[in-house]
């Protein structure tokens, strides 16, 4: 294991289709930490989501992002993925034709062969599957389904939390694993997500709201606007959001511009 | 004839020539008058209506004149091929493929029927396990129970029959209690351009069941023009099981149809796998002529660069209370081309009727193109009839989902297109033939220009 931070992102700057997102986003993760990134709509959380997954027409046009010390830039998707980096996403997609637990098997496998580990024999695999659908409340009877398909909401988040737990990521980056989830079912997913917390892995929960992070307590949070994070902070920032929202946070920083100027 | 040869290409033309030389040659050596008359006639059909040109609707998107490169020559029209001589082909293996065929079609087959370059080769098929209701003849033309033509523009119909060599009979007696399993094995191993013309007939007795797994196979890249026509019919509540994989070489030209007459409660079931090939067309032609019966046809088009798959399905209600479903699936990389021409013509007496027609394509070049046209003929209100096409690309959200998940791209094209394909294989209702039509298939997803992200 190198002695790199997990998750550097220098300077980041990024856009989408043409159009300036990310305006210089500085954020570090080490090991074993809980970074949250609250923000309004439109702030590019989900941004940042998809820029550290790799998705096409998400360009980097400034700075970078190291990955235990590695370019991200260099890597493509899948080569992410298998090296530990997870994308939990705020809307997953629907794929028809494709059986969750097949699918969910060869992810595994692949993981598994990047690490130089073999693939997980039928059995081993299906029991883990199970132990996994079990403490997530998920129904086995879904994992027969198409991936996604059909799946409210609420099993939609289970499914990634699922999918997370079974990949076991060194960086889980969770967005808006929250969103359309019901009480009992926001607990559920957040003792799923609180299992995976160790000293190895970090995780980067994006969210709206502080509700999550009641459950999950992050040791950092940092609040992101106009493409840029305005403010970081302890666990405190979230409620401060919670009692104030956004505007507070946007007016100190257009202050602090106004006073550099 | 002259006026319509003289404005084709130079290849099409010399392939007309060559065609037309052997026909007269058949004729002359025709062992009885009424088969002289009969290929005579098919002869001068064919030479009044020459080649299809796009000007025909059945052809539009097919330019079968410009596929046509050089003389073809009938194989076995000199009679130069000793069927008993030790095979000696440009398919080296036809042992092995044979073999991977039968195999694919499970243990239970209760004959194989070899054609090698058009003729029957009795030293390669396996007849001895065929039922004593099946009576079945191979090895000879089957001329008797075909019209000349399906219609004014039959220009199959007439090429095939003037020119047919070879093919088989399949009777099965009505109420015979154990359905039979026959595999048929077309091989292509000729080193030089040729064409080759067979024919065959199937008869199913009233509830007689039989399946049948036809496959064509061939390596290489020798021009070559094969016709086919398989002319069925289903006696009352008599069940067919079809599939077919079209597994030939790059310069290949593949022209079949199948006829069918349902008689009442009568079941056919159809599904086409075309893989290898320049062009590889299916027409399916069926006629409703008892009520209650069913024709369920499944077609997947799978083509690379410079290929054609051409699907044309007519289905017509004659009578009430039948049901036809079609559904065709095309996948396409490169400049490949898809075709599928459907018509559901339902008469005005064929109340109740139940037409579907589907046709669902999947670019995955460029160049790639589908043309689909289902057509629906209607002469009465009390139907129940669909159609619809779509064309489109692999879903970008879901193959980055699948990548996001460490899997591949290529591995996640494969998937995707899988998927695309999966009702297609579910339509097979007979595990034998759903798991050699699908394994062919999936192995063709391997390929890695189907892997390939469009550059």
């Amino acid at each position: 294991m190198s002695s790199a931070p997990l998750l550097q992102i220098q300077n980041l700057h990024a856009e989408v289709d043409g159009k300036a997102i990310l305006r210089g986003v500085d954020l570090v993760l080490e090991r074993g930490q809980v970074h949250a990134i609250m923000g309004p709509n439109g702030s590019g959380k989900s941004t940042l989501a998809y820029i550290l997954a790799g998705k096409d027409g998400y360009d980097i046009t400034d700075g970078r992002i190291l990955f235990e010390g590695s370019d991200l830039a260099e890597m493509d998707v899948e080569t992410r993925a298998r090296a530990g980096l997870f994308l939990g996403f705020q809307y997953p997609v629907a794929i028809d034709g494709v059986a969750t637990i097949s699918f969910l098997k060869e992810a595994v496998n692949a993981r598994r062969a990047a690490a130089g580990k073999d693939k997980l024999d039928a059995v081993a695999f299906l029991k883990q599957v199970r132990a996994f659908a079990a403490q997530l409340s998920f129904d086995e009877s879904m994992l027969k389904r198409y991936i996604n398909l059909g799946f409210s909401g609420g099993e939609k988040k289970r499914a990634e939390i699922l999918q997370m737990l079974l990949l076991e990521p060194t960086l889980a980056v969770l967005d808006e694993t929250d969103s359309g989830l019901d009480v009992d079912a926001l607990k559920t997913v957040a003792t799923g997500i609180e299992s995976l917390r160790s000293p190895e892995r970090a995780m980067l929960l994006i969210t709206h709201y502080q509700r999550l992070l009641q459950h999950v307590r992050p040791d950092y949070v940092h609040i992101m606007a106009d493409g840029n994070i305005l403010h970081s902070g302890g666990p405190e920032l979230a409620q401060k959001v919670e009692d104030g929202g956004y505007a507070e946070f946007q007016q100190s920083a257009r202050t602090a511009q106004t006073a550099q100027a | 004839m002259s006026a319509q040869v003289s404005n084709l290409p130079q290849g099409a033309h010399q392939a007309v020539t060559s065609l037309m030389e052997a026909a007269k040659r058949i004729e002359a050596g025709a062992s009885t008058g009424e088969e002289t008359a009969l290929r005579r006639k098919a002869r001068e059909q064919f030479a009044a209506l020459g080649l299809p040109t796009r000007r025909l609707e059945a052809w539009r998107y097919t330019d079968l004149a410009g596929a046509l490169q050089g003389p073809l020559p009938p194989l076995s029209s000199s009679g130069d091929i000793q069927l008993n001589e030790p095979f000696k082909g440009a398919l080296g293996s036809l042992d092995e493929a044979l073999e991977n065929a039968r195999a694919q079609a499970g243990g239970e087959l209760s004959a194989s029927i070899v054609f090698v370059d058009g003729r029957f080769s009795a030293q390669h098929s396996r007849l001895d396990k065929l039922p004593k209701t099946v009576r079945l003849r191979a090895g000879y033309v089957p001329l008797a129970n075909e019209d000349v033509g399906d219609g004014d523009n039959d220009m199959l119909g007439s090429l095939n029959l003037s020119l047919a060599s070879d093919g088989f009979e399949i009777i099965v007696d009505p109420n015979a209690g154990a359905e039979a399993f026959i595999h048929l094995f077309f091989a292509s191993t000729h080193k030089e351009s040729c064409s080759m013309h067979s024919r065959a007939n199937v008869r199913l007795g009233k509830g007689a069941n039989l399946k049948l797994f036809e496959t064509h196979a061939g390596i290489g890249d020798v021009p070559c023009l094969q016709t086919h026509i398989t002319d069925v019919t289903l006696d009352e509540s008599a069940k067919l099981e079809h599939a077919c994989v079209e597994d030939n070489g790059t310069q290949h030209i593949s022209l079949a149809r199948l006829k069918a007459r349902l008689k009442q409660e009568a079941q056919l079931s159809c599904a086409a796998l075309g893989v290898g090939g320049k062009l590889v067309r299916r027409e399916y032609n069926v006629l409703f002529e008892g009520g209650g019966a069913t024709a369920k046809l499944s077609a997947l088009s799978l083509a690379n660069a410079g290929e054609t798959r051409d699907i044309n399905a007519k289905l017509h209600h004659k009578v009430p209370d039948c049901i036809s479903d079609t559904l065709v699936k095309s996948v396409l990389t490169d400049d490949a081309r898809g075709v599928f021409q459907g018509l559901v013509r339902v008469e005005p007496g064929a109340t109740q009727s139940n037409g579907q027609q589907t046709s669902k394509a999947l670019l995955l070049g460029r160049g790639a193109s589908m043309n689909a046209k289902p057509e629906l003929e209607i002469f009465n209100d009390d139907v129940e009839c669909a159609h619809g096409s779509a064309v489109g690309e692999l879903d970008q959200e879901a193959l980055f989902y699948l990548r996001a998940r460490g899997i591949s791209e290529g591995n996640a094209r494969q998937l995707l297109i899988n998927a695309f394909l999966n009702d297609v294989f579910e339509r097979i209702e007979d595990d034998a033939l759903q798991l050699a039509v699908e394994s062919r298939a999936l192995n063709w997803l391997e390929d890695a220009s189907v892997r390939a992200r469009e550059a």
